[in-house]
Parts: structure tokens; C-alpha cells; sequence
């Protein structure tokens, strides 16, 4: 085995190096007949250096400057670039790949581990198990791998991957990232993705037809289209360009949907719900006002601000708060019309109606109205409890069934 | 990189504040599993490594990072109170920009 040794700003031509290949700073080192390098064992770069052809080799160590391989490299065991600027040309495959401050490829790339300090630009795909990067990643490719971590921001095209995090913010087009994306700050996907977990701290947009499992953003959701979920967890507000589907969701600040939700769990909203089409679900719990076609909802209902539906509300138990006011039917089991409410039509098994609440009409097995309640009209099966201030405005009128209730 | 500055907010740039600086400090550290160089740092937030070193031992000394050495190498991790600030910093720019809301830029 013997080395090979290049001067500085020298200019070789090598076919084979039996050994390591040294090169000294600014050397340019071009292939034979043959076209290419191979090199049995490292390739030692010790400071900017331009290899024009394609290469093979054990290894690669760079040690500084700008490195340049215009062709592929296939470097068996390793790539260790410390504070160096390299970039491929062509191909690249490295097992390991270890590099200070940047790393361009220009070509489809793979290898087990990519290690970069600062930039990773990729400008086809890229296949590995690990990437991690402290600053950029870009893909503009296909990446494709395990797990794929990123200090500061990526741009990706298309992913097929097991777990991404990026610390501060993430573009990237469609894909599939079968555990868990957790974002520090701000994640945008154009196209459709497929996640289990997504979880961001600031900000997350999705495209349409997005899949995942669960979604916990601490500020912001939106979502271009229709989206499917088991849990929907939003710190501030979310919004969903189409319909949305899942177990729960939970929102601190305001939910708007332009069409559907349905849901076979809970809704629980701090503030707002805008609901463009109808709402299913088990139980909703809702700060502020609801607004949406239709509600049914297997259990409880309990509604801080105003009512606005269509089709009305149902629910196994229906609560407005004091002052609130449904627009709307309102039909459930046991409904409670909070003090001060108004109300339209409001249909239940059981029926209490609050102080100074005011209601058009009432129909239910068991009415109860309380001091300075006012309804238009009673119309009851089983018993009415009238309070002494309060006052019914037509006589009421006590029928032997039950009507059928709306929805 | 930088996870503060003017991405967020639209209209006006957002000035970058000292909590800004320390995020993508902290971000850059954490991907390094308890073994990022000063160097790798100062190639991932983008900061020569003089400044750095200030902002990495201020934050030390408040107890978000820790700093062990091996083989005469210094390496940083982010503590579980990095981590809490970290946390609550991304929440506090998700709701500045619910207070704020302007086109959203990602770049």
C-alpha cells in the first residue's frame, strides 16, 4: 500500500491509489483513462480542493475550506468534514457522513447517517436513517428515512419518514411521517399528509386532505380542507377549510369550520364555535357562542354564550347559561334554560326554565318555571310548576302525548 | 438559521429579542443530544463563536443549559428548565401573533 501525496495547488491525474490519497490546500485532482478514481483507503483534503471525477473510496476527511467533487462519491465507511464547505456534484453514498458547517448535493444521496452542523442542502432525494441538522435542511428530493431532526428551519418537498423535528419552523409539500412531527415553532405542509402525531408550539398549517392521530398546536391550527383525527388539541384558535372528523377536539380561543364536524367524543371550546355545516358528537362544552346548521349530541351540551342553529340542537341534556340565547330548536331529555336566557322552541322530557329567562314556547313531560321566567306558550304531559312571579302568556295547555320532537 | 425576527407578524419586521436569540441557541443545542461543540453550535444558530460563547455561558449560569467536559471537549445540553422555556417561548409567539395577526410568511 502506498499513498499518494498531492502539493499544494498541484494538478493530478490518478486512475488508483492503493492507500490513502493526501491532498494538500487548492489541489485539483482529475481521473485517467479510466474515468474514474478509487482510492482503497481515506481521501485526505487539507483545505479547498476540486476532484473532477467520480471517486471511490474507504473514507473522506476534510479539514477545511471549500471541497468540491464534481462527480459521485461513493466513500464506503465515512465522510468527516470539519469547518469545510463540500458539495457533490453527482451521486453520493456514505455510510456516515459527518460535517461541520455546510453540505450541498446536487445529486440522489443516501447513506445511514448524515451529521451537519450547519446547512444541508439536497438538491434531489435523499436516503437515510438518521439526518440530523443544527441549522437548514433543504431537500428538494424525496427524503426518505427514520428519523429526520433539525435545529433551526427545513424546506422539504416530499417526505416518506418515521419521526421529524424541527426546533423552529418547517415547510414542506405532502408525505407521510408515520410516529410524530414535533415543531418548536411554525409547521406549513401544502399537499396531503399523513401523520400519527403532530405536534407544534406556535403555529401549524396543513393542506387538504391531511390524515393524522392527534394534532396539539399550541397557538394557531389551520387546515386548507377536510381533515381526519383522533385528538384536535389547540391552544388558541383552529381553523379547517372543509370538514372535519375525529374523536375529540379541544380549543382554547375560537374553532371556525366551513363544512361538518363530526365527532364520536368531545367538543370543548373556550370561546367560539363557527360551524358551517352540522355537528355530531358525545359531549360539548363551549365558553362562549355556537353557531352551526344542526347539533346532536349524544350527552351534554353546556353552552356559555348564544345559540344559533338551523336545524336546532339536540342533546341528552342541554344547559344554557344565564343570558345566553338560543336561536333555533332546542330538544333534549333534560334542558336548562339559564336566568336571563332567551329562547325559541325548546322541546324535552324535562324542562326548567330560569328567572327572568324568556321563552316562545315550551313543549315537555315536566315543566318548571322559575320567578319571572316568561313563556308565550306551555304545552305539557305529565306536570307543570309554575313560580309565583312567573308567567305563561297563553293558557297552557296539557296534552296527553308528547309530540314528535324535531331532529 | 433564525426562529425569531420578522417570519411572523407580516406588516413591520419583528425586532429580534434577546429571548429570540436564546431560542435558537436552545433549539440548536437540543438536536445535538447532550453532545453539541461550541463550533457545531455557532455553525447551526449562525453566530460566530466569540458572541456565542457569551449567550451559551449567560445561559448556563441561568440554569437552561448545562456544560460538561470530556476529553478536554466542552459540550453543552439543554436542561429540563431549557426545555420549559422553550415551550413557553413558542406558546408566547403563537399568541403574540393571535393578538397581532398579520400575513404569516414561512420562508
Amino acid at each position: 500500500m502506498v499513498d499518494q501525496h498531492v502539493d499544494r495547488g498541484a494538478r493530478a491525474v490518478l486512475d488508483r491509489v492503493d492507500g490513502d490519497l493526501i491532498a494538500e490546500r487548492d489541489a485539483t485532482i482529475s481521473a485517467g483513462a479510466s474515468g474514474r478514481i478509487v482510492v482503497t483507503g481515506t481521501v485526505r483534503l487539507r483545505g479547498d480542493a476540486r476532484i473532477e471525477a467520480p471517486l471511490e473510496c474507504r473514507a473522506v476527511d476534510c479539514e477545511g475550506g471549500r471541497v468540491r467533487f464534481v462527480g459521485d462519491l461513493v466513500a464506503a465507511d465515512e465522510v468527516r468534514a470539519e469547518d469545510t464547505r463540500l458539495e457533490v456534484g453527482g451521486r453520493f453514498t456514505s455510510r456516515r457522513v459527518d460535517v461541520d458547517r455546510s453540505l450541498l448535493l446536487e445529486g440522489d444521496a443516501s447513506g445511514e447517517r448524515f451529521e451537519v452542523g450547519g446547512t444541508f442542502e439536497a438538491r434531489r432525494s435523499v436516503t437515510a436513517d438518521t439526518v440530523e441538522v443544527g441549522g437548514t435542511l433543504q431537500v428538494q428530493g424525496k427524503l426518505t428515512g427514520r428519523e429526520v431532526s433539525v435545529g433551526g428551519s427545513a424546506q422539504l418537498a416530499m417526505v416518506e419518514l418515521d419521526q421529524l423535528e424541527v426546533g423552529g419552523q418547517i415547510e414542506l409539500v405532502e408525505g407521510v411521517v408515520r410516529r410524530k412531527i414535533s415543531v418548536g415553532g411554525m409547521f406549513s405542509s401544502q399537499g396531503a399528509l399523513q401523520f400519527g402525531i403532530l405536534e407544534v408550539g406556535g403555529i401549524a398549517r396543513l393542506g387538504a386532505a391531511s390524515h393524522g392521530q392527534e394534532v396539539e398546536v399550541g397557538g394557531k391550527f389551520s387546515c386548507a380542507g377536510d381533515l381526519t383525527f383522533t385528538r384536535l388539541e389547540v391552544g388558541g384558535v383552529a381553523d379547517l377549510g372543509g370538514s372535519g372528523a375525529g374523536v375529540d377536539v379541544e380549543v382554547g380561543g375560537r374553532i371556525d369550520i366551513a363544512g361538518g364536524l363530526t365527532l364520536t367524543g368531545d367538543l370543548e371550546v373556550g370561546g367560539k364555535a363557527r360551524i358551517g355545516g352540522d355537528l355530531r358528537g358525545a359531549n360539548l362544552e363551549l365558553g362562549g357562542d355556537l353557531e352551526c346548521r344542526s347539533a346532536i349530541l349524544s350527552g351534554r351540551a353546556e353552552i356559555g354564550g348564544s345559540v344559533a342553529t338551523v336545524g336546532g340542537i339536540r342533546a341528552h341534556r342541554i344547559e344554557l347559561s344565564r343570558k345566553s340565547e338560543a336561536r333555533g330548536p332546542v330538544v333534549a331529555d333534560e334542558v336548562s334554560i339559564g336566568r336571563g336566557a332567551r329562547a325559541g322552541e325548546v322541546f324535552g322530557l324535562r324542562v326548567e326554565v330560569g328567572e327572568n329567562a324568556t321563552v316562545d314556547r315550551v313543549v315537555g313531560e315536566s315543566v318548571e318555571l322559575r320567578d319571572h321566567a316568561s313563556v308565550g306558550r306551555v304545552e305539557y304531559t305529565r306536570e307543570l310548576k309554575v313560580d309565583r312571579k312567573a308567567e305563561v302568556r297563553t293558557p297552557p295547555t296539557h296534552l296527553v302525548s308528547l309530540p314528535t320532537f324535531p331532529l | 438559521m433564525d426562529v425569531g425576527g420578522s417570519e411572523v407578524g407580516g406588516g413591520s419586521p419583528r425586532r429580534r429579542e434577546q429571548s429570540d436569540l436564546y431560542a435558537t441557541i436552545l433549539e440548536v443545542v437540543k438536536r445535538h443530544h447532550g453532545r453539541a461543540r461550541i463550533t457545531r453550535v455557532s455553525y447551526g444558530a449562525g453566530m460566530p463563536v466569540d458572541r456565542l460563547r457569551v449567550s451559551i455561558d449567560r445561559l448556563v449560569a441561568l440554569g437552561l443549559l448545562r456544560s460538561q467536559t470530556e476529553d478536554g471537549r466542552t459540550t453543552y445540553e439543554v436542561t429540563p428548565r431549557g426545555q420549559e422555556f422553550l415551550t413557553v417561548y413558542w406558546r408566547m409567539r403563537a399568541y403574540t401573533e393571535l393578538l397581532d395577526p398579520g400575513p404569516v410568511v414561512m420562508r
